[in-house]
């Protein structure tokens, strides 16, 4: 009941009834290229607010390996715990296990931000994590202009998503699909990409 | 009107009968203070000892006319926009084979002997092939060429003519080289040059040449002429 609960309290009630989850897995598993699917307001608008607020006031440490990539990190992702718990709590996995016909047991989860001159490269000699990894998106007022899409190659076209606040972008990472950030170009200023990585297993 | 003084003339320089071996080809388009012995012992040294990996750039490189000719030829050709995870930029097809008279003549300096004999005398390359590789490249506003290697096949030299406007730091566009660590990983830029229009940069091509091309930050386009020799 705890986590029914919990989810009530963060996510979006159109994605607590059935009828919108039983049409979920069609719909992801329909892109045989990629399994994906892209869920708009996934989070309540006031907690999707205040995971924002809290992303923009954490310290964020540079990761940089020039031919791999350039993003931040947090310092001290203690001011997450809310978020944490949710993504952490069985109902969560439940609730995208249920949506994806799939079970889960353990999740890895990444708070990353790219500011301008960050990247991720596609690289020969590593091999990506296979599995369902769902990109929470925090970023706001973003412009195509400024690049930074979240762009998944395929043995087909590449697929590309948009930034958009308040979205998940669930994708099944399989053999022939890797994925990376398009270089954030100067356009941006000092506005900056915040996406919360979880990875599924 | 007769002239009846005596008008001296200045003596004649005798010239040398030593013809210069580098000349060749390369007459007509190489500046001739780049033929010289003295300025090959010059650039042999720099190219050695130049850090973090081997390389040399050579300013005011080719005649002006012929930096004029190549740039209005390669302002006049098709280029395709290219973008990847590694680069937001634009480029013409190879030009090896190219029907311009100027690219087919330039293409046929850069794959001569005497050049390739130039370019084993200053990087010590042995066994340098006939074969180039010369695409033109021009970046927009934004574009730019993340770090990598170029480390494939053949390749034993790159090279990049500069032939667009000299840039500013503040410009961005700039070539800029990677240290490595023991297992050949870049760790930081150690050297960065701004296009300077009719420079020619050259670097050894190794597991250690890790590169980039900095972000274009001004409306002016980064034009170039580049590519690989092959051994």
């Amino acid at each position: 009941m705890g986590d029914v609960q919990l989810l009530k309290e963060w996510i979006n009630p159109l994605y607590l009834v059935q009828e919108t989850i039983a049409q979920i897995s069609p719909t992801f598993y329909a892109h045989q290229e990629l399994p994906s699917i892209q869920l708009s307001n996934f989070f309540l608008e006031e907690k999707a607010e205040h995971v924002r607020k809290v992303l923009d006031k954490l310290s964020w440490k540079k990761n940089y390996i020039p031919h791999m990539h350039s993003f931040h990190k947090p310092a001290n992702e203690k001011t997450l715990a809310s978020l944490y718990s949710l993504l952490n709590s069985s109902g969560f996995k439940s609730l995208l296990g249920t949506m994806l016909k799939k079970e889960f047991k353990n999740i890895i989860i990444e708070p990353l931000q790219f500011q301008h001159g960050d990247y991720t490269l596609l690289h020969d000699t590593y091999e990506q994590e296979k599995g369902i990894v769902c990109y929470l998106d925090f970023t706001k007022n973003w412009s195509e202009d400024f690049w930074g899409q979240l762009i998944f190659t395929t043995k087909a076209e590449p697929i590309i998503f948009p930034r958009i606040f308040n979205a998940a972008h669930i994708v099944q990472i399989t053999e022939d699909a890797q994925c990376f950030v398009k270089y954030v170009n100067s356009a941006v200023g000092k506005n900056k990409v915040y996406l919360v990585k979880v990875t599924m297993h | 009107m007769s002239y009846t003084t005596k008008h001296k003339y200045p003596k004649t320089p005798k010239l040398s009968m030593k013809p210069n071996p580098r000349i060749g080809a390369l007459k007509g388009w190489m500046q001739e203070q780049h033929l010289s012995d003295i300025a090959i012992k010059k650039y042999t040294k720099e190219f050695q000892n130049n850090k973090p990996i081997q390389h040399l750039l050579i300013k005011n490189f080719l005649q002006p006319k012929q930096v004029e000719f190549l740039l209005k030829a390669l302002e006049k050709q098709e280029f395709e926009t290219k973008d990847s995870d590694l680069f937001s930029l634009q480029q013409t097809k190879d030009l090896r084979n190219s029907t311009t008279f100027v690219f087919s003549s330039f293409y046929t300096m850069l794959s001569s002997n005497y050049l390739q004999k130039m370019l084993q005398e200053i990087t010590g390359i042995p066994k340098l092939k006939n074969t180039v590789d010369l695409a033109g490249s021009s970046f927009p506003k934004h574009g730019h060429l993340l770090p990598h290697d170029d480390y494939l096949d053949n390749r034993k030299i790159a090279f990049i003519l500069y032939l667009g406007p000299t840039l500013t730091p503040k410009e961005g566009g700039a070539l800029e080289f990677f240290s490595v660590d023991e297992e050949n990983i870049p760790q930081k830029i150690i050297k960065s040059y701004p296009p300077q229009q009719n420079s020619f940069m050259m670097f050894k091509v190794s597991r250690q040449s890790f590169h980039q091309v900095s972000e274009l930050l001004t409306d002016k386009k980064r034009m170039t002429l580049g590519g690989w020799f092959h051994g």
